[in-house]
């Protein structure tokens, strides 16, 4: 019995075990078949994008929720998706939306897959087809809320956070800039920039002028011992005018000589030069011109006697030196005392500039934060305001009620009942063969 | 069979009431899978997802998944019980459970199932004959010291009852190492078992094939192993890594490349002590493993088999080995010269780069997890929680070893292996018939291959090593017990048939 009839044989003396075995699977697939459907399956799929929505142009990226919540196109992340519905919050919203059913039946009968498609899977199982449809449907919706919600949370509260720290961040700003204008007050500048360019100004000017009083001292000492030996040579008195007048017979002869020329020239446009008018007024001329000559020599009117206006003008010099020098020592005074009052000041001109800058600073690092903050309040605000929800679903994806799978089919009952039975009938078999051989091989 | 198609003496008999309430049962039976079919027809979808997760195709979306299981689950049942039968008893059908599991770590307890299978007929017909054939081996006393060292590990880890399950596990495989000697007690024992080994690992390589269709097919990497080293980076693009029936293309590699150059070294045995077709035989396996190791694409794996393969017919031909020597040596110098050897390296080198680089770190956590408890180590698998910023196991098994058991481990796995190697030498040089000298080589060759690839990936708690251990130490002392031979008729252990 070594060969492979001897299965066959052993499996054939015992088609009685195989038959009722397979009577049973048989008799009992009938009944069951009788029951079909117990249940009914619809299935609504939600797509759900490889990524998530961008919140912000900054940093906002790093405060969404990452992990299971955040769909990606990693499955794992998307089983962690499975395991936010497997942890019943979304069936608990659908059991707040439809307070008909129980909770602990939806979460039973509610279950989510990832589809061939990719695309998320929600078997809904009940004993009508609307009702299966319905519950699908309903967990889906569900679902995307709840994704929603798990998604803006952090958002939400990230939002919160820059509302109540964006009017302590322009505070802020506020009081820095007050902070700067009062010590700008304190310092009595406006702007220490400005005030210490014309601190070195005048500071230059001042010096300058005390330079330049030097100087004129130093000359004016220098001068006046020249000026007193200069006003020493010269006389007391000079002649300080002399009168002239001209010659009368000179005068006449150079009127009639003037009208002579005139005359003798009119005539020349007229007459030839022989003609004895020309003749005459040239002799005549001639006379007058020689006599002219003769009387050409000045006449001494009158003369006066002054002061020597050099002398006086060096005297003059001396005493405006004199009045100079009464002066230098208080003009030297205010000046050097100006020119100290100015140094005090720019003494302190490096902490007030590390001050101004340290407040500026605070300043700059406060508006930027306020701005900041505002700005990522206002983007929060609109995208929360539109919904961050990033699962699509619609007509097409919903599950209907006329789709929805009887189960068990009353086919697939009969085929895999009436094998399974004759599988089994025939392991029954064989083990008992097998079992009896093992008896005879080895009785006790 | 004129014997036993005799009508049965059975020692009971049924009457006709408990006729009655024997058909009413197996009528209930027949219901109880109709009731199954129903309910699996109902919640088939539901159960798959809650057990297989979400992930897509194939699996969780198949109506009467449960039914096609039972039919298919039935089946196997079927063919191993009718094999059972067609063999006159369980043993061959234990044997081949036991070889197919050292094959496929996919299959869930099929080793487990085996070795008390094995237990069973130990028990069985040693109460029956008065006589449990049991071998009392020294390596039993180291066996025990491996346990004590991996008990440490109980002072150091945080979760005492997830160590306690996994050493239980794997405290089954080295009940190999006491189990078999006691079985496989003569050359025909041990032939058959490598039969089997050698069917197993051809089916793991068929699917491999499979593996690499689906791949293929469904654009997406099917395999046994994670998404972490399920391919590799080539040249000519991504390549899957295919596992066979095993978890890691690491440890598919190692069991195939071994059993492969031991069928190379089988199959090369000198005319007249083994017959063509068996030759044949062996080196058909050997070209099916070893393909099946180069599609693994481990590099590892490549290396072993290469060396071990380039070795045996040194060994085997001794009078062409110095001409082989020198064609090999001339090979590798004109590979050298002329660039190929190098281009060659540089290709696998290259292969998923990353890998190589992130090893050097996970060793270096070990040395130091060595040099921190260096007499008991971090205790065995608690690697992962000594400053492991990577979270991965050590990929060299005589680290794993040293970081994980400290000296006394070293001490204790090294002298293991240590005996194991030289007493397996000391049968090929006084071999108590030539059977067990070939089997000798076989087995250092095959350890070869695990000692190779133990620098590169962790083989000491796979179940393969631990059979081979078993199986060398039944060759070890079956070559010592030459002069306690016992009679075909005694065996306990695959009878001769009659």
């Amino acid at each position: 019995m070594n060969d492979v009839s001897s299965i066959f044989f052993a499996i054939y003396s015992r088609r009685l075990m195989v038959m009722l075995v397979l009577l049973g699977s048989i008799g009992a697939g009938i009944f069951y078949s009788q029951q079909t459907p117990s249940e009914y399956l619809s299935v609504a799929k939600i797509l759900i994008p490889a990524t998530s929505p961008t919140v912000s142009l900054k940093t906002e990226g790093g405060n969404l929720p990452s992990g299971p919540i955040v769909p990606d196109e990693n499955e794992d992340l998307r089983v962690g998706i499975i395991g936010i519905i497997r942890s019943g919050a979304v069936h608990d919203r659908v059991a707040q939306a439809l307070p008909g059913i129980d909770a602990k039946t939806i979460r039973k009968n509610v279950i989510g897959d990832i589809g061939t498609d990719s695309f998320l899977h929600v078997l809904s199982y009940a004993k009508t087809q609307e009702e299966a449809a319905m519950l699908a449907n309903a967990f889906s919706e569900a679902f995307q809320d709840e994704m929603q919600a798990l998604l803006e949370a952090s958002p939400r509260r990230t939002l919160e956070s820059f509302v109540a720290r964006e009017p302590i961040a322009w505070e802020q700003f506020s009081y820095h800039t007050a902070e700067l204008v009062r010590y700008l007050e304190g310092t009595n500048f406006t702007d220490v920039e400005v005030e210490v360019v014309n601190m070195l100004s005048q500071r230059q000017a001042v010096q300058q002028q005390i330079e330049a009083l030097e100087l004129q001292h130093s000359s004016n000492l220098a001068q006046r011992p020249v000026y007193e030996q200069l006003v020493e040579s010269r006389p007391e008195f000079v002649v300080a005018g002399q009168l002239l007048s001209e010659n009368s017979v000179y005068k006449s002869a150079l009127e009639r000589s003037s009208q002579l020329a005139t005359e003798l020239a009119l005539k020349k446009l007229e007459l030839r030069d022989k003609h004895p008018e020309i003749v005459r007024l040239t002799n005549e001329l001639s006379l007058v011109q020689t006599r002219m000559s003769q009387q050409a020599e000045m006449t001494h009117a009158s003369s006066t006697m002054s002061r020597d206006p050099q002398s006086l003008s060096f005297m003059q010099k001396m005493v405006e030196i004199d009045i100079a020098e009464a002066g230098y020592d208080s003009q030297r005074t205010i000046f050097e005392q100006t020119a100290s009052q100015i140094d005090s000041k720019l003494q302190n001109v490096p902490e007030y500039r590390a001050d101004v800058s340290r407040i500026n600073a605070q300043i700059a690092q406060a508006r930027n934060h306020a701005e900041d903050i505002s700005a990522r309040r206002a983007e929060l605000e609109f995208h929360l305001t539109h919904g961050l929800r990033f699962t699509m679903s619609n007509e097409y994806t919903k599950a209907l009620p006329e789709k929805a799978l009887p189960l068990p089919t009353p086919v697939g009952i009969m085929i895999f009942s009436t094998l399974a039975g004759l599988i089994v009938g025939i392991l029954a078999a064989v083990v008992a063969e097998l079992v009896k051989q093992m008896r005879l091989r080895s009785p006790y | 069979m004129s014997e036993l198609n005799r009508e049965p003496i059975l020692t009971t008999d049924f009457n006709s009431k408990t006729s009655l309430w024997r058909g009413l049962a197996l009528v209930l039976v027949g219901w109880l899978v109709a009731f199954f079919v129903k309910n699996d027809g109902i919640f088939s979808r539901r159960i798959q997802i809650d057990i297989l997760g979400p992930n897509p195709a194939l699996v969780n979306d198949m109506p009467y998944l449960g039914s096609v299981l039972l039919i298919l689950v039935g089946l196997l049942l079927i063919f191993l019980v009718g094999l059972a039968i067609k063999s006159g008893s369980i043993d061959r059908v234990v044997l081949g459970m036991f070889a197919f599991s050292l094959n496929a770590d996919v299959v869930p307890m099929l080793f487990q199932i085996s070795v008390i299978g094995f237990c069973y007929i130990l028990v069985d017909r040693g109460l029956r004959q008065r006589r449990i054939p049991f071998r009392l081996t020294p390596m039993v006393v180291i066996i025990a010291l491996m346990m004590l060292s991996y008990s440490v590990s109980f002072l150091q880890t945080t979760q005492p009852l997830s160590l306690i399950s996994n050493m239980i596990y794997r405290s089954t495989y080295m009940l190999s190492v006491v189990l078999l000697p006691a079985l496989l007690v003569s050359r025909r024992h041990l032939d058959t078992l490598f039969d089997f080994m050698l069917v197993a690992a051809i089916i793991t390589v068929g699917a491999e094939i499979a593996q690499y269709i689906l791949t293929a097919m469904s654009g997406s990497i099917i395999t046994f192993s994670p998404g972490s080293y399920n391919h590799v980076v080539t040249p000519f693009g991504i390549m899957p890594r295919l596992t066979g029936l095993m978890y890691h293309p690491n440890h598919q590699s190692n069991i195939l490349a071994t059993q492969a150059v031991m069928a190379l070294w089988f199959s090369l045995q000198p005319k007249g002590t083994i017959n063509r077709r068996r030759r044949m035989f062996l080196f058909a396996g050997y070209v099916i493993l070893a393909f099946g190791t180069v599609v693994t694409m481990s590099r590892s794996g490549w290396l072993s088999i290469a060396i071990a393969t380039a070795l045996v017919p040194l060994i085997r031909f001794k009078k062409v080995a110095p001409w082989y020597l020198l064609m090999v040596v001339g090979l590798g110098l004109l590979a050298y010269t002329t660039g190929l050897a190098e281009a060659g390296y540089k290709v696998v080198h290259d292969l998923n780069g990353d890998s190589a680089d992130f090893r050097w770190h996970i060793d270096d956590i070990a040395l130091e997890a060595f040099f921190a408890h260096p007499w008991f180590g971090v205790g065995t698998s608690n690697l992962l929680d000594f400053f492991n910023p990577y979270q991965l196991e050590v990929h060299d098994t005589y680290l794993q070893i040293a970081s994980g058991m400290g000296i006394f481990g070293i001490l204790v796995f090294g002298g293991y292996i240590l005996a194991v190697i030289t007493r397996l030498i000391h049968v090929a040089l006084t071999p108590a018939s030539p059977a067990y000298r070939e089997w000798a080589i076989a087995l250092l060759f095959g350890l070869m291959i695990t000692g190779i690839q133990s620098f590169f990936a962790m083989f000491l708690w796979i179940k393969f090593l631990w059979g081979v251990f078993g199986i060398a130490e039944s060759v070890i002392m079956n070559n010592r017990d030459k002069n306690n031979r016992l009679s075909p008729n005694d065996f306990i252990f695959l009878p001769p048939q009659r």
